[in-house]
């Protein structure tokens, strides 16, 4: 089996994640800031290393800043609903994930969409336009799960700033694929996924908060410390993190994280790009295939197989070619819209395991699609 | 004489360990609840030798300090002397 579903959770993971979740869970299942015995501290200390690797990855100088939640959702909705009001005014791009619509939408607060253009760019004088005096909150998917596209976070950012708004950046694609530098671009707030590029265990993600941002904690309960206080800690990260942690998956998301860096975020993405882009040309040849977006940055690219429905189309490459794909909306409807995509599209993501023989196979499957229309 | 140096979160007292994991031995206490302190459970266990690094290491990271107490054979001291 060829797996090119990379956008959604990758796969394989690297054998020292698995060792680290193995050796965590065998060995030190604990529960970490519950009491001072030898199996809790090492727990909490496992878990500070973690957000030490993420701080580090994302350039933050602060690791109590860094906190771990199940997945990129999570830290979303963390941000979203423990930063913004119902009186509030917020500006989205049309290639937000449903992670960001839905909360968005349920917060009640006044939503400014942006369109990004038919390659799934938004345009920095677009959201210049967009971002007021008013607005609170600006949220921005960096790199989309459709096509690849990575948005101008950094311009983006400079605009949101003069207009006295926060960035809240969903990462969830482009964490570990691009080097993000948090503090000097001016992210107030970023939302990653632990179990995409990052190589960690499913169940893995976090969110890193600024200094100076003080969110409201839709999650409460206890965290082992300051438990006479009926309120939430103010600390970070205990204001955010409440009940027992994943520590062994958070423990085995930073041996990710360090594979990742040993390895090199460039030499990972540019094998990624490689395969993809190879893919792409390809496809790009054949007259009964859409393809969307440009020419991709990241492992991303989107299809379509004249008179085949996606869905079936990618039943096909799974039942009779072996390669896993995901057909579909992607939870991205706007980014579909936007795309004119119209039911969806066929999604191949290459990961750092994937061949070059996996990109041709998977471009050889397609084109025999296609053949068939 | 030994020290127990409060901040805010168990991830605080993390990093001040992380940070100085090659010169002192450091240790997670967990609060005697007769100290009187709200808020806070735990604690960094400091020998005398390395109280002043911890001290130092906690200004320079801008890491706050909450409270100070001193391990006396009766118990414990909230700190008197000057940082």
């Amino acid at each position: 089996m060829i797996y090119l579903d990379n956008a959604a959770t990758t796969h394989k993971k690297p054998r020292c994640v698995a060792d680290t979740l193995y050796r965590l869970t065998k060995h030190m299942s604990a529960n970490a800031g519950r009491g001072s015995n030898s199996f809790s501290v090492r727990a909490g200390e496992i878990i500070y290393d973690a957000q030490e690797a993420l701080a580090s990855l994302f350039h933050v100088k602060n690791p109590e800043r860094i906190i771990f939640t199940q997945n990129t959702t999570q830290a979303l909705n963390f941000a979203i609903h423990g930063f913004l009001r119902k009186e509030d005014s917020v500006v989205i791009t049309s290639m937000e994930h449903n992670s960001v619509l839905r909360p968005v939408f349920y917060s009640g607060c006044r939503c400014n969409v942006v369109f990004a253009d038919k390659d799934g760019f938004v345009s920095t004088d677009k959201m210049e336009k967009a971002i007021d005096d008013g607005t609170k909150l600006v949220i921005i998917n960096h790199v989309s799960n459709v096509t690849g596209s990575r948005q101008d976070i950094e311009k983006i950012c400079e605009i949101a700033k003069k207009k006295g708004a926060a960035v809240l950046v969903d990462a969830a694609q482009s964490g570990g694929v691009f080097d993000i530098d948090a503090e000097k671009t001016g992210i107030d707030m970023l939302a990653f996924a632990g179990h995409k590029a990052l190589m960690g265990p499913l169940g893995t993600g976090g969110l890193y908060v600024r200094e100076g941002i003080e969110l409201y904690p839709i999650l409460q309960g206890g965290g082992g410390t300051d438990s006479e206080n009926p309120y939430q800690s103010e600390a970070m990260p205990d204001r955010l993190t409440s009940g027992t942690q994943n520590m062994p998956a958070i423990g085995a998301l930073a041996s990710g994280v360090r594979f990742v860096s040993k390895i090199g975020i460039d030499s990972i993405r540019n094998h990624e790009k490689k395969l993809a882009g190879y893919f792409y040309d390809e496809m790009t040849k054949r007259k009964n295939i859409t393809v969307y977006g440009k020419r991709p940055e990241c492992g991303v690219v989107s299809i379509n197989v004249k008179n085949y429905n996606c869905i079936e189309a990618a039943r096909i490459l799974n039942d009779e070619y072996k390669i896993a794909v995901r057909a579909g909306l992607h939870c991205a409807p706007l980014a579909h819209k936007t795309i004119q995509s119209g039911a969806g599209t066929v999604r191949l993501s290459f990961g750092y395991f994937n061949t070059a023989g996996d990109a041709e196979r998977a471009a050889d499957a397609i084109k025999k699609l296609a053949k068939n229309e | 004489m030994d020290y127990i140096i409060i901040y805010k979160s168990v991830s605080t007292i993390n990093r001040i360990k992380k940070m100085l994991k090659k010169t002192c031995r450091l240790k997670t206490v967990q609060l005697p609840s007769n100290l009187g302190i709200k808020g806070c459970h735990y604690g960094l266990f400091v020998s005398g030798n390395d109280f002043h690094k911890v001290i130092d290491a906690s200004k320079e990271n801008g890491i706050e300090i909450k409270y100070i107490f001193t391990k006396t054979p009766s118990g414990y001291e909230r700190y008197g002397g000057s940082l």
